[in-house]
């Protein structure tokens, strides 16, 4: 009898040195601010690319008025400056720049940039919202490999995100179906 | 007792050659390589192009290309990948019935050595296709939320079809057409419902939201069947002058109706480019190359009244 007790003590330690060794108490919150730590947060993320990656890439800009003239004298020259995210008609690009402003639209300013021509030639978006992956593609910066699902790269300007408005300079993205219309001006963001 | 070690030598090195010979086996030729083409339905004209598309290119680089349709059914499709594995495919042109469900069969195809391209759908995971070529859905509709906005002059009511749930196209769409038009208190979304890329469930589930509201001004649906099917219950309910429909995919149908004035707009994606860059990094894989891009986005345009003189079904006139 006692040599069955013997057994079952023996039995249950070794169970719960198999067991304890597997099992870990951990408390919930802490638990879960680790996994709040580890996840995307395309906010912080977009945060972190205006704040200090977009920085980098705004030091090699290329000249809105430059750009303009290549783009009536040398398409090809002028789509190879810019940058497109995989296979894309649409060219981005970064600019900066000087311009008069000819007219004021509800969506933002015509901009003639080229000294030699007074009509306009560029459309600065100033719209009460503007949206677009412009910076995104222009920048060269987003791999869009690194991001474990399609829709993680596409963080979207939130009202209380930056604007381009305010900074001195701006994004061209060039191509006639944007917005749909047939608009030979360069949209500025 | 020489005679048994020279045997033994013999034997030996036999066994390594026919060891080392077997390491070494050549592929067969390209014209004897077979390609999988596996797509999640072929009940929509777009996959019937996006299938065409990669089985032409495919047997234009010489292999042989065999089309399984896994009609919308992820264990349809996981049978297809035991077929595949079991027939010794060279490699697998994919598009998957869902961005989770449709993992295990790609890692079972990897675990065999059988490389896998996705094309237009993508599967949540970044290590198990080789590469996977998609549409940009998100900016797509980002270009078609703006549209939406500018037509409805930022202001009424409007319904949203979503598509299959658990594909990540109908969040990215959503998504992208959403981080637009949110922005404007003017426009109300008074329903969104599921009705799965599909022409038929699309009518039925307008049909019904119609009843309940009877005064939108547009809908917004994550494909052109569903667009399609959305229009003809808007015909049938008599409000079809009085609704906006806008689209996604480029189809024959709907970039027919845009032409005619009938509906607003859609956003063109390029199955025979995803398709035919499927195919090619295919072959590349085939022929040595490793060094390819997990994702690769492809552009999707805005196709409305005013360009689409530029435009013919799946792609530009050009």
């Amino acid at each position: 009898m006692r040599r069955n007790h013997f057994v079952y003590v023996i039995v249950a330690a070794a169970l719960i040195a198999v067991l304890g060794s597997s099992l870990e108490f951990r408390r919930l919150d802490e638990k879960r601010a680790e996994e709040r730590a580890s996840r995307f947060s395309p906010a912080e993320y977009a945060r972190d690319f205006w704040d200090n990656r977009l920085q980098t890439a705004l030091t090699n800009l290329a000249a809105t008025d430059a750009l303009v003239r290549l783009f009536n004298t040398d398409m090809t020259a002028a789509v190879r400056l810019g940058r497109t995210l995989g296979q894309s008609r649409v060219h981005a690009y970064l600019l900066q720049g000087e311009g008069r402003i000819t007219a004021v639209e509800k969506d933002g300013l015509l901009l003639s940039v080229a000294t030699d021509d007074p009509a306009p030639e560029v459309f600065l978006c100033t719209g009460s919202y503007v949206s677009g992956n412009a910076i995104r593609d222009a920048s060269g910066l987003v791999d869009v490999s690194t991001f474990f699902r399609h829709d993680e790269v596409q963080p979207h300007q939130r009202r209380d995100q930056p604007d381009c408005r305010t900074g001195s300079h701006c994004t061209v993205s060039r191509g006639d179906t944007e917005g749909g219309d047939e608009r030979e001006l360069h949209r500025c963001v | 007792m020489a005679k048994k070690v020279l045997a033994w030598v013999i034997v030996v090195s036999l066994g390594m050659v026919l060891t080392v010979g077997c390491g070494r086996r050549e592929p067969p030729p390209r014209g004897q390589q077979k390609i999988a083409v596996v797509i999640s339905t072929l009940n929509n004209p777009w996959f019937v192009v996006l299938k065409d598309a990669a089985k032409a290119r495919a047997e234009e680089l010489g292999y042989k290309a065999d089309v399984f349709d896994s009609q919308n059914s992820p264990a349809t499709e996981a049978a297809h990948f035991d077929t595949i594995i079991g027939g010794k495919y060279a490699a697998i042109l994919f598009n998957p019935t869902d961005a989770e469900g449709s993992i295990a069969s790609v890692q079972r195809a990897k675990d065999a050595g059988i490389p896998t391209f996705c094309m237009d759908r993508e599967i949540s995971a970044s290590d198990v296709a080789v590469s996977q070529i998609l549409s940009d859905n998100f900016s797509g509709c980002v270009a078609l939320g703006e549209y939406f906005v500018r037509r409805l002059g930022e202001k009424g009511n409007y319904v949203e079809l979503l598509g299959l749930l658990g594909d990540n196209n109908t969040r990215n769409r959503s998504d992208g057409f959403h981080s637009v038009v949110d922005h404007y208190p003017g426009l109300k979304m008074v329903a969104q419902q599921s009705a799965d890329f599909d022409r038929t469930k699309a009518m039925e589930v307008m049909e019904s939201i119609l009843q309940a509201h009877p005064d939108i001004n547009a809908v917004f649906c994550g494909n052109d069947a569903m667009a399609m099917g959305a229009y003809r219950a808007l015909v049938t309910a008599g409000k079809d002058k009085q609704v906006m429909v806008f689209g996604f995919d480029g189809a024959t149908d709907v970039i027919d109706e845009i032409r005619a004035g009938r509906i607003a707009a859609t956003g063109m994606q390029f199955p025979k480019t995803m398709a035919k860059t499927a195919a090619k990094y295919a072959d590349e894989y085939l022929r040595g190359r490793r060094d390819f891009p997990q994702k690769v986005p492809v552009a999707v345009e805005l196709v409305s009244r005013e360009n689409i003189h530029k435009f013919t079904a799946y792609g530009r006139s050009e």
